[in-house]
């Protein structure tokens, strides 16, 4: 039987993209690289979340991985097999208050001015995410 | 058939490089080549009124400051909006058309976008308005080369 933490290549992964900073632009339907650029705190690779299903039942649904202390945010859906067929290496990141929490460890802070991350980020910004949803208000909004 | 590869193009000067608009087989740089319904004035007004003056206006507001922090997001600064203030100005005076994107790179500076196809092109005014030429091909970069605003 697969290790349950393990990523499996059919798993939908979510990432969240702040509207304030317009990483998706919903008239040219287009997520911008910067969606993918890692912060400060991405030492060891930029967050996604593994997405709810029947086998990860703790998992974040969407509206939940949506969730942050901006007004909105569209989430970017991915699928983990199609990065992984580009080279992109997930890894498993559980947090307590998020089971699913993974990382996309190509791209740190650290690497993020070389040229192979900058080229990823424009691959997954322009051909590996599946769809945009939300705009999804945040809870305290 | 037409392309706009290489369209612009970068002098080396004693003290910075400056940026020229060069048209490449009929083809305009940084250039959304379908009608736009509204003038292309009105269009720069728009950048200009809701995006740079709001983005300035983010500096004003800790909240949002705190909000973007959480996030790991610092919004543009002043030198990177002032430098994008010079950089449409030049782009309307000499009748550019829009850029595809205008967006906060959320380290402080903002990035142009254009993208045609395969090739995606940025200009990326860092935090400390220095200005960078970025070209991609099929995901592949191409070059990367500092300009400035004459």
């Amino acid at each position: 039987m697969a290790d349950p933490s393990e990523i499996g290549d059919d798993e939908i992964l979510f990432r969240k993209l702040p509207v304030k900073f317009d990483r998706y632009d919903p008239d040219r339907k287009e997520v911008k690289p910067d969606a993918f650029r890692p912060t400060k705190s991405d030492e060891r690779g930029i967050s996604v979340d593994r997405a709810h299903s029947e086998r990860h039942p703790d998992f974040r649904r969407i509206e939940e991985a949506a969730q942050g202390r901006q007004a909105e945010y569209y989430i970017a859906v991915l699928r983990a097999g199609d990065l992984r067929q580009h080279g992109f290496v997930l890894v498993p990141d559980p947090l307590s208050e998020n089971p699913g929490h993974a990382l996309i460890a190509d791209l740190t802070y650290a690497n993020r001015r070389e040229p192979q991350s900058e080229e990823k980020r424009v691959q997954l910004a322009h051909g590996l995410v599946i769809r945009v949803e939300g705009p999804f208000a945040t809870a305290s909004n | 058939m037409p392309t706009c590869e290489l369209d612009i193009t970068v002098r080396e000067s004693a003290n910075n490089a400056q940026f020229a608009r060069v048209v490449a087989e009929g083809e305009d740089v940084l250039a959304t080549e379908i009608g736009l319904k509204e003038s292309v004035a009105a269009r720069w007004d728009e950048i200009i009124d809701h995006k740079l003056i709001e983005w300035g206006s983010w500096r004003r507001s800790t909240m949002l400051q705190q909000d973007f922090e959480a996030d790991g997001l610092i919004g543009p600064t002043s030198q990177a909006i002032c430098k994008a203030c010079q950089l449409v100005n030049r782009m309307r005076m000499d009748g550019w058309d829009l850029p595809t994107g205008i967006i906060p790179d959320g380290e402080g500076g903002i990035a142009f976008e254009n993208r045609h196809g395969s090739l995606y092109q940025r200009i990326e005014i860092q935090a400390n308005g220095e200005m960078f030429l970025v070209t991609f091909r099929d995901a592949k970069l191409l070059d990367r080369s500092q300009i400035d605003v004459e």
